[in-house]
């Protein structure tokens, strides 16, 4: 019984908890920056406060907008929920696992980055454009390294579910160890800077237009929908970075007849592992100066081979095993 | 003077243009006539029923033979799907386009033609409807002769379709000899007798007259001249049901008739599907006329199908027969989607395209408030061509995806290296898919109008908006729920494998694999996408009208002036940064002329921006074949004396030659 709707309930308490983490992976990686730069930082939950602050702003809507400009922030918002209900974040398996198919989460992540880049050409202006194309440049390139990347971690598992390879993992921790899967975790780790907007793709900070990447097609938005891109955003950079956890560290992942209070565990474990991965990034985005655009290509073109030689290397490793 | 002269013709003109409609109307209920009961036909054909019609009278030679099985089925019911949401709007094209009557009575023969070659049951039979559907679609595509491009486009397309019919004409007339009275459908033992190496070249040359069809590298560039070239409810006909008839083909005689296959034929296969799918694009992406991006995605999708039966053939060939099903699956749900979400995409396109007046990509704009129906049907083909979650095409991938993956690992090096790349590539033409059709949806449909034509556009008409309608919710249904499809496709594969197969997929709610994990369910994931959005919509928006809300604010511009439409961003400029990533294989060729007012060149007074993108294989390979062919022909050339003695000495030794050879 409590079984059962423990299984059924995941998805639910995935995305409440990640949902409400979310802006706090966010502010943590800030905050560090912040004090690395000998700057005072406005605390942890800065982004709290501002996203209660643009749900309660005035809505300025460009006269140019249409239906695709409305609703690009809540495709945004539902296609990373989903993923957030669906991936192994707290536990391998729940209700809502086959959704958590590698082709189907890369193609929510890229489904969110075209309703954005679609809403940036939307209003007609030049920096939305601009946004849009850079957009679609970079995930054009990323997507493809994330499904190749972990193509080759489902190679070994037998199964393309992220829970599956993830359950795979615990049960055999050789898996993680396997040449193919460390040159997917570096293939990856580059992709998941990119897929984030940071450092050195794009700057999440940056105020100059020319410079911008993501916030370029953001720049007629305000108010809730704004509130929403912003949460929605967070969401994501906590659901790539526990995807890193869980995929490649899958240490304390509650599994479905374990007891109930394991959970509440893995709650923690998943918590420490996002924060503890935030704050690395937020270490590393310190040593990294941002690329220029053509440069970027040549980044993500070399973590593109890295994937492609991790899947060779998966088949030949498996095969003669 | 001139005054009753003009009257009369104006008069005449009237009168033509009802009468013609009559025709519009005509070409339009038949070719809708001949899809409704293609539609009835084929699905006796697919659920048991064997159509057999023999006749020794009706085509000279050999007489008509027709015979079906549930793969002739399935491409029927394809065909015939497109022939009614492209006959449909064949009325409203023809009507705006005033097009001849040639063109309006040859529309029902195409469709008639594609019907009968998948239920050809002889060679003779099928070398016959193949090469007519080949001429009266290159009638088709001249409809617009008097344009110089539409003129080199059917002549491009004249001169392929022949040279891929060559290919399958001797591959096939050598298959005829060696299979029991020449019969195709039902009879696949024809390999047994053919020694090795001629089977391989059988093989080799049917496969590339086949692919060729299909659009398929590396005698692929009449499609994305053609099909944008042709009126467009030809361009969909073509796009959506003439190519698959090349996956037809490569089904029904490469891997049917010709049996057991050593490994490096479903090598080549998957090597010329991969290749081409990313060929394409690249090529898509870096297209600006809506209509051609949408012949390259064609290509590209092909490309896909392509390689999905070439790992297939190399499962097969390892025994993982349960795997290569699932290959097959694939190939078939890639297929079925592709016809539904091109004829959907080429009809949109075609309403957006007569409403604007312009093709290119840089010129239109601003569609989806102006023509909301057509721009709405596009984001929906769009969907289905970028292969995501809620799009036509993503089922049909994640099967391909799932068959790669079940790949066992073998000791066999070939499958290791072949294997990984064809993910690569996939996994690339999947992104570049993607950056293609936003470019193609946002800038051709979304944004600020770029041009008058586009500003003017004006809504479908009803006629229109049904047709596009209609598409439209075929393609949702297919994507959400392609369940009820499942005893369509397990039947194309059963006629596939022969009767001996058990069925590896199977599509309820879920699409469940037997024997290996895996498992996906559509409707689940489309909903829970829907249902999110209208959860997160609703409380948003709730809130939005809570606060307040300031309507038509000018757009950003950095503090200047509003920004003019020309300061957007277009197509071209859309695409540059990939298109630079990518020159090697865009090879883009720019050129920037300025003009001076003043002798010293200081003063600028006009400047000028070029920009072409060209196919490597027509300005890189194509002329190496056409140089060899020209020295091939010097030789001949001077044998050619002209003298009478010479003529017989060559008659004689051909003459022992055929003697020797038939001894």
């Amino acid at each position: 019984m409590t079984r059962g709707f423990i299984y059924g309930s995941l998805p639910a308490l995935q995305l409440l908890v990640l949902g409400a983490v979310a802006p706090l992976v966010s502010g943590l990686a800030r905050q560090i920056g912040a004090k690395l730069e000998g700057r005072q930082g406005a605390g942890v939950m800065q982004p709290y406060r501002e996203l209660r602050k643009l749900f309660q702003k005035e809505t300025l809507e460009p006269s140019t907008k249409s239906v695709f400009f409305t609703l690009a922030p809540y495709v945004l918002a539902s296609s990373t929920a989903v993923i957030a209900m669906a991936g192994p974040f707290l536990a391998t398996e729940n209700s809502f696992s086959s959704s958590s198919d590698l082709l189907s989460v890369v193609g929510l992540l890229f489904l969110g980055n075209i309703a954005v880049a679609l809403a940036g050409l939307d209003t007609g202006t030049s920096f939305g454009g601009m946004g849009a194309s850079r957009e679609l440049t970079v995930s054009s390139l990323v997507e493809p390294t994330i499904l190749v990347a972990i193509f080759a971690l489902s190679i070994p598992a037998r199964s393309s579910n992220l829970g599956a390879i993830a359950a795979k993992s615990i049960s055999n921790p050789n898996l993680i160890f396997a040449p193919g899967s460390l040159l997917a975790l570096a293939a990856f780790i580059v992709v998941v800077l990119a897929e984030a907007k940071r450092f050195p793709v794009d700057n999440p900070s940056t105020h100059l237009e020319l410079t911008m990447i993501h916030e370029a097609m953001l720049l007629e938005y305000s108010g809730p929908r704004l509130g929403v891109i912003e949460w929605a955003s967070s969401l994501r950079l906590t659901i790539l970075l526990g995807l890193v956890a869980n995929l490649f560290f899958p240490i304390g992942l509650f599994s479905t007849g374990q007891s109930p209070i394991l959970l509440l565990a893995s709650c923690l474990i998943f918590l420490v592992k996002v924060l503890v991965l935030g704050s690395i990034l937020s270490f590393a985005e310190l040593f990294m100066a941002k690329l220029r655009l053509f440069r970027v290509p040549e980044l993500l073109a070399s973590s593109f081979i890295l994937a492609l030689l991790s899947v060779v290397t998966s088949y030949f490793f498996t095969a003669t095993r | 003077m001139s005054e009753p002269f003009s009257s009369g013709l104006a008069a005449e003109e009237v009168e033509r243009s009802s009468g013609d409609q009559l025709w519009y109307l005509i070409s339009s209920l038949f070719t809708v006539t001949i899809g409704v009961i293609g539609i009835a036909l084929s699905l006796r054909m697919i659920f048991g029923t064997k159509i057999v019609l023999s006749s020794t009278s009706i085509l000279p030679l050999a007489g008509l033979h027709l015979s079906s099985d549930g793969l002739s089925g399935l491409f029927d019911l394809i065909t015939s799907i497109v022939a009614i949401t492209a006959g449909i709007y064949v009325y409203p094209y023809l009507c705006h386009s005033k097009s001849s009557r040639t063109t309006a009575s040859f529309i029902p023969l195409f469709v008639l033609a594609m019907l009968l070659v998948p239920i050809a049951s002889t060679y003779y039979d099928f070398l016959f409807f193949w090469e007519a559907m080949a001429l009266i679609s290159a009638v088709l595509v001249l409809a617009n002769h008097t344009k110089a491009e539409a003129f080199k486009a059917g002549m491009w397309y004249i001169f392929m379709s022949q040279v891929g019919f060559a290919m399958i004409l001797g591959s096939l007339a050598f298959l005829s000899a060696h299979s029991a009275g020449g019969i195709l459908i039902g009879n696949s033992v024809t390999g047994r007798t053919i020694s090795p190496i001629a089977k391989d070249l059988v093989f080799v040359f049917s496969l590339f007259g086949f692919a060729s069809k299909a659009g398929q590298l590396p005698l692929h560039s009449w499609l994305p001249k053609a099909h944008p070239e042709a009126p467009t409810p030809v361009s969909a006909l073509m796009s959506a049901a003439m190519v698959n008839l090349g996956i037809y083909g490569i089904i029904r005689v490469d891997i049917k008739q010709l049996g057991a296959a050593p490994i490096w034929w479903g090598v080549l296969i998957v090597t010329i599907g991969a290749t081409t799918a990313v060929y394409s694009a690249l090529h898509s992406l870096v297209s600006s006329d809506i209509k051609r991006l949408l012949a390259w995605s064609t290509g590209e999708n092909m490309g896909i199908v392509i390689c999905a039966l070439g790992t297939f053939e190399v499962l097969n060939s390892a025994h993982n027969p349960d795997i290569a099903q699932v290959a097959l699956a694939g190939a078939t749900l890639q297929l079925i989607g592709h016809s539904l979400f091109k004829s959907l995409g080429f009809i949109s396109a075609g309403s957006v395209i007569s409403s604007a007046g312009t093709r290119s990509l840089d010129n239109l704009g601003g569609i989806i408030h102006r023509n909301p129906v057509a721009a709405l049907g596009f984001s929906i083909a769009a969907l289905g061509a970028t292969g995501l979650p809620l799009g036509a095409g993503f089922v049909g991938e994640w099967l391909l995806l799932q068959s790669l993956i079940h790949t066992l690992p073998t000791r066999s090096t070939i499958l290791n290296v072949l294997m990984p790349s064809a993910v690569g590539m996939l996994a690339l033409t999947f992104g570049l898919a993607v950056a293609a059709m936003t470019k193609a949806f946002g800038v051709g449909m979304l944004s600020r109008p770029r041009s008058q034509g586009a500003a003017q556009s004006t809504k479908t008409t009803a006629w229109e908006a049904t047709t596009i309608s209609i598409a439209s919710l075929l393609c949702v249904v297919f994507s959400f729920n392609p369940a009820f499809l499942s005893g369509i496709i397990k039947s194309a594969v059963q006629a596939t494998l022969g009767v001996r197969a058990k069925g590896s997929v199977s599509i309820l709610d879920h699409i469940t694999l037997r024997g290996v994990e895996g498992s996906i369910s559509p409707l689940n994931l489309g909903l829970s996408v829907v249902i999110g959005v209208i959860l997160f919509a609703s409380i948003t928006e709730w809130r939005i009208r809570k606060n307040t809300r300031q309507l038509d604010v000018p757009l950003w511009a950095c503090g200047s002036n509003q920004p003019s439409a020309k300061m957007q961003y277009n197509a071209v400029s859309f695409a540059q940064p990939l298109e630079r990533i990518f020159n090697l294989v865009v090879a883009t060729q720019e050129s920037l002329g300025t003009e001076h007012a003043d002798s010293d060149m200081l003063i600028l007074q006009s400047a000028s921006y070029e920009r072409t993108n060209s196919d490597i294989f027509e300005t890189k390979f194509f002329p190496v074949v056409a140089r060899a062919m020209v020295t091939l022909s010097r030789l001949v050339q001077k044998g050619h004396s002209g003298k009478i003695r010479n003529y017989l000495i060559y008659g004689a030794i051909g003459f022992i030659i055929v003697l020797v050879v038939a001894r």
